[in-house]
């Protein structure tokens, strides 16, 4: 019955994780090209990014 | 792609020395052409950064300065086979934050919140305790009560800004139904009661989020497919200084008494006065004449003309509401004004449902309270229940989901539709007004195919093959032959060979005038008769097929044109439109479009012209081509990306296919209600309960959604 009382806090915990990071995936952008990942992912050649972009927010889209 | 400088004009420096531009690339069918022009792109020398977007069909560029220039970026691109034209982001502030978060936000409560709620639904036929239960209930208010504060803003701001104004949208009810739920909830909690519906308020956000979240995806496809449309017009203008420089500027910031030089075959990009000697302009885009009009120096020239003689120098006159373009403003502004609004089927369904909903939950909780005399938990618990089990998926998340599908679909065929409800408008249409010049005609001339002697035609091809004149190139289109030496040009009048043979209007070659006022050429040789060569406008490839399947669909035709009569009524007769009118002025398209509106047909408008700008406006559905002016494509409902115009039939069966799922859904969502309401009102439904019902109505409307198959 105690076990209870851990085990919430653990499994919320990890679900703030999950959170968390599906907050970053949208904070940086990620879900803006859809249609281009699919094709990157698939490409032979390495991703060639050398540069990060100064102003992160609403460039592509 | 033009010269180097243009493209200067939308460089960004950065702070490290860098320079970066964002293009909008043409010609890319799939992602896979952006991604491999973005790997070619990366591996140039001097480039830091070439990221493409397959999905707004752009690239963003950073290069070193010192190690490339843009000019050769482009270059590079265009040796793929594809074009990139800069463009100029505006207003980058203005982009809403994605729902994405608060979605998932959502989620999260409500699968946590599930979690302990199955625990205390098991509790209730097994041996939980009463401090366990009530450990769950505050753990499930722990997480409810920042959830919905946060997620539910979505709502309560519309809701609160609407009520300021009066009105009532679909987030009033939505909004007052999670806070009641909520509330109801805290207090059922502080009163140590069994029940409480927090998971049933947090479902709700969640499942009408799914719903805003696919509007949002909507809105930004067509702005960014707006926006790239634009990018592919050029509006930048080359103004002399005063030194005799001369600069790159946009064509916005130009200001009266400002010296302009317009390239030959470019666009005139503001209203002026002609300070160069003599050139021919073309005005089909504002006047849907297509024979090309002589100006002298001093001669007004109207923004939009096309320069079809040599380049010239043009004063720029004052702009405001005695231009043209300011007159065409004022025009589209009354007509918008007069438009009124639509009342579309989703809003009636909220302006019904809003106050029959709210009044039904009240009326409950005092029937129950007062009248049956049922305790405050009971009554609260009812009126909870039938707030939540009310729900208004069909508008909410139903409506917008079919939508998308239907504007995704028409994106593919090529044509953008600016906002959903155009389409739901769209269905009802019963009749076309359509505008001739540039819209089902190329804009471009042809000989019309007569039997013209071949030796006098050899002759006159041969000399105007040195002309730039519109009827002299399609004098060549026709018969191309190899252009003779030595002919002189006179510009607006003719051109006269070195064998004494003139080619050009009736005036010139000297003889009188066949009045039936169609462009033509007159060519005489030196001793004979003077032979005269008629044109025509090219019609569009697919018109024919156009105007069959638009009779196929029910709908009548009218040809509305700025040309003159003859060359509409001969256009008309070739393709049998028997309702045409000519000549007609902005106004006079404005007042048959009112005058139709009045009887209650219901129009939809497809023209290019600055002259059809404010009939666009005005129209109940309008639909202009990309190669139309900008002006007319602000004021249309729906852009065609193409020179093709059978995308707009397939824009009008798609927009029935999607109004009759969208009809049946609200059917379906109101019978639900009308079967559930009673239901909760008599006590019958938990909210938790109704919590399931709304989702699974939710999902079936959702499934039924996707049912727009292509067409």
């Amino acid at each position: 019955m105690t076990a209870i009382l851990y085990l919430i806090p653990v499994s919320v915990f990890l679900g703030l994780l999950a959170l968390i990071g599906f907050i970053w995936t949208v904070q940086t952008n990620q879900y803006d090209d859809l249609e281009g990942e699919k094709y990157r992912v698939i490409g032979d050649d390495e991703a060639v990014f050398r540069v990060k972009e100064p102003d992160n927010k609403n460039n592509l889209s | 792609m033009s010269n180097s400088e243009a493209v200067q004009a939308f460089e960004q420096e950065l702070a490290n020395g860098f320079k970066s531009l964002t293009c909008t690339l043409e010609g890319v069918r799939c992602g896979g052409c952006t991604v491999s022009i973005e790997r070619h792109i990366s591996g140039i020398e001097g480039i830091a950064l070439a990221r493409a977007n397959a999905t707004t069909k752009r690239l963003r560029l950073i290069w070193d300065p010192a190690r490339v220039q843009a000019k050769d970026i482009l270059e590079e691109i265009s040796k793929l086979g594809f074009s990139a034209y800069p463009y100029l982001q505006e207003k980058l502030s203005d982009r809403e934050d994605s729902l994405l978060v608060p979605l998932a936000v959502a989620g999260f409560g409500m699968m946590n919140i599930m979690a302990f709620s199955f625990a205390v639904w098991a509790g209730f036929t097994s041996d939980m305790g009463e401090n366990t239960r009530h450990l769950m209930h505050w753990l499930s208010a722990a997480i409810a009560i920042p959830v919905c504060l946060y997620a539910g803003k979505v709502f309560y701001f519309p809701a609160i800004s609407s009520l300021r104004s009066g009105r009532m949208t679909m987030d009033t009810p939505i909004s007052l139904a999670v806070i009641t739920t909520l509330i109801a909830s805290i207090y059922e909690l502080m009163a140590g009661a069994q029940h409480i519906y927090f998971d049933a308020a947090v479902s709700l956000i969640f499942f009408l989020l799914i719903g805003r979240v696919f509007e949002q995806v909507l809105k930004r496809r067509s702005t960014s497919a707006s926006d790239n449309l634009r990018a592919l017009q050029q509006y930048h203008v080359q103004r002399i200084k005063s030194d005799g420089c001369v600069e790159y500027i946009q064509a916005k910031d130009l200001v009266a008494g400002d010296v302009i030089f317009i390239p030959s075959g470019e666009q005139v990009l503001a209203d002026g006065v002609l300070v160069s000697d003599i050139t021919e302009i073309d005005e089909s885009i504002t006047s849907g004449e297509t024979v090309p009009k002589t100006v002298k120096q001093g001669d007004f020239v109207l923004a939009g003309s096309v320069v079809v003689g040599q380049a010239v120098q043009i004063e720029v006159t004052a702009s405001g509401a005695q231009s043209y373009l300011g007159e065409i403003s004022n025009l589209i502004e009354t007509a918008e004004m007069h438009k009124g609004k639509y009342a579309y089927l989703a809003d009636k369904f909220a302006e019904g449902y809003g106050p029959l909903v709210l009044g039904a939950s009240m009326l409950g909780f005092l029937f129950w309270y007062f009248i049956l005399g049922a305790g405050l938990s009971d009554s609260l618990m009812i009126a909870v229940a039938v707030l939540i089990v009310t729900c208004p998926c069909a508008a909410g998340l139903a409506t917008p989901a079919v939508i998308v599908q239907a504007v995704n679909q028409l994106l593919g065929r090529g044509i953008i539709v600016k906002n959903g409800e155009a389409l739901e408008r769209l269905c009802e249409v019963n009749q076309i007004v359509i505008d001739k010049t540039g819209t089902l005609t190329d804009a471009m001339l042809e000989l019309v195919p007569q039997s013209y002697d071949e030796g006098k035609l050899k002759h006159a091809s041969a000399m105007a093959g040195s002309s730039s004149h519109p009827l002299a190139k399609a004098l060549c289109r026709a018969y191309p032959v190899q252009a003779l030496e030595g002919v002189r040009e006179y510009p607006g009048e003719g051109l006269v060979a070195s064998d004494g043979t003139r080619l050009g209007s009736a005036e010139f070659v000297g003889t009188t005038t066949r009045n039936n006022g169609g462009p033509e050429l007159w060519c005489k040789r030196q001793g004979e008769e003077a032979v005269c060569f008629t044109f025509r406008d090219i019609p569009k490839a697919e018109v024919s097929v156009f105007l069959s399947a638009l009779q196929q669909e029910g709908i009548k035709v009218s040809l509305l044109s700025g040309d003159n009569r003859y060359a509409v009524g001969h256009f008309a007769d070739q393709f049998t439109i028997a309702d045409w009118s000519s000549e007609m002025r902005p106004e006079q398209k404005l007042a048959y479009i009112n005058e139709k509106a009045l009887q209650g047909r219901k129009l939809l408008m497809i023209g290019d012209g600055l002259n059809d700008a404010p009939s666009l406006a005005a129209a109940y559905v309008s639909v202009s081509p990309a190669t139309a002016v900008q002006v007319s494509q602000s004021a249309s409902d729906m852009v065609l990306t193409g020179k093709n115009l059978l995308p707009v039939v397939d824009a009008i069966k798609i927009a029935r296919a999607s109004q009759k799922l969208i009809k049946q859904n609200l059917a379906f969502s109101t019978i639900y209600n009308l079967v559930t309401l009673p239901i909760a009102l008599a006590g019958g439904l938990t909210p938790l309960i109704a919590a399931i019902l709304m989702s699974s109505s939710s999902l079936l409307v959702m499934l039924n959604a996707l049912r727009l198959r292509r067409q």
